[in-house]
């Protein structure tokens, strides 16, 4: 009976500093976990290559445009020192197995900084691109620009591709490279937007902006 | 018997031990918890006794590693997310505590210590041979500067838990033919 009433002690007790414990660090959490979800979706761009919170900076991308996404997303702008230094870019590829969402980074002078698979349903064992064999693959689109060869090895080119999912390597490769075309075109405007001059966003860097067209796209049969 | 504790507590150091910081992290609240748990418990081992006594073990250690497991979540969710599967696990050498003959408050600081030792090695040497780095991911904890060192590409196996049986094995074998027939 005495231990019982210590026992039930002990329980009341330690289940009352741990109830207070959570309630203190509620708020702390709350923050640390947004700001891990902020971390996830930022981890492409290097850290030190942006000084602004780009979360917060939304580049609004309405569906059907150069960018093909088939409904309204939201790219982000990443700033360094005031001026825009990278973007990150949601498209969309159509996979074998469904559409695959992909998030780009994109340095502002039109070079694929990285890109990590946002969502995709490819065949387990074979295309699934969220595997840790795989995931290093879309390694190979790093630090291309728009003019250089996106060719797969399968079509002659110099691009790695999955073994034995072309289909999914090309529709992925195909919508990186619709990224790029974006970004060129779409800089002047989507910069205006963000509110950058554009005296601080290209600095003579740039082709001609305004192209309203899709090149055709390179490496199609 | 008498390194029941630590032997209870190879679950989650096979879970957590493929990275050095978490089990770093892991090895900290484990000696924490063992620590509390081995003080606590040495008043009320004259008032409480079998069943009860585990009990009242089993109170202290969900106290501290509920406690330990706020305070990570409030530092770093990426950490927190990585190790909620098995901090809990972290209960078993609590239970075992209480069920061991050797009394004193300091019996919980030995085996703390010899859970903090074995996460150490066993993460260090995990980490280094399986990734080929050492301290990856220590960002989640010490912030986006500290990113620690890529050395080579590892052997992946040791990465997974049966890696680490192998390890383990190995280790056990390299600390028999070192320190022969004690008995």
């Amino acid at each position: 009976m005495k231990q019982g009433l210590l026992l039930a002690a002990l329980a009341l007790a330690t289940a009352g500093l741990l109830a207070a414990l959570q309630h203190l660090a509620a708020p702390g959490i709350e923050q640390e976990r947004q700001a891990a979800s902020e971390r996830q979706l930022l981890d492409l761009l290097p850290a030190g290559s942006y000084d602004n919170r780009p979360l917060q900076e939304t580049i609004a991308l309405p569906a059907g445009g150069l960018l093909g996404n088939p409904r309204a997303e939201t790219g982000y702008l990443a700033r360094l020192h005031g001026k825009p230094s990278a973007v990150l870019l949601p498209v969309s590829a159509r996979g074998y197995e469904g559409p695959i969402r992909l998030l780009v980074a994109i340095s502002i002078d039109g070079r694929l900084i990285a890109s990590k698979v946002l969502e995709q349903r490819e065949t387990p064992g074979l295309a699934d691109l969220t595997a840790p064999q795989r995931r290093s693959w879309l390694q190979h689109f790093n630090s291309l620009t728009a003019d250089d060869d996106w060719q797969l090895k399968a079509d002659g080119g110099s691009v790695d591709h999955i073994a034995g999912a072309t289909i999914t390597s090309r529709s992925v490769r195909d919508a990186l490279q619709a990224a790029l075309r974006f970004h060129a075109a779409e800089l002047e405007t989507t910069f205006r937007r963000a509110g950058a001059t554009r005296q601080a966003t290209d600095g003579g860097l740039h082709p001609p902006y305004g192209v309203q067209k899709p090149a055709p796209l390179e490496g199609q049969p | 018997m008498k390194r029941l504790p630590a032997l209870l507590a190879l679950a989650p150091l096979l879970g957590t031990t493929d990275l050095l910081i978490k089990a770093t992290t892991v090895g900290l609240i484990g000696l924490l918890t063992l620590l509390v748990c081995g003080l606590a418990l040495a008043p009320l081992r004259n008032r409480l006794h079998g069943a009860h006594l585990i009990l009242a073990a089993l109170f202290f250690g969900a106290l501290c590693l509920g406690a330990g497991e706020v305070m990570l979540q409030a530092l770093s969710a990426e950490l927190a997310a990585a190790l909620s599967l098995f901090l809990p696990l972290l209960a078993l050498p609590c239970l075992a505590l209480a069920l061991q003959d050797e009394h004193g408050p300091w019996a919980g600081l030995r085996s703390g210590l010899a859970l903090l030792g074995l996460a150490l090695l066993l993460g260090t040497l995990r980490e280094l041979l399986g990734h080929g780095s050492l301290l990856a991911h220590a960002n989640w904890l010490f912030g986006p500067t500290f990113s620690g060192w890529q050395l080579f590409s590892g052997l992946p196996l040791l990465t997974q838990a049966a890696g680490t049986f192998i390890l383990l094995g190995l280790l056990l074998a390299l600390f028999r033919h070192f320190k022969p027939e004690k008995a």
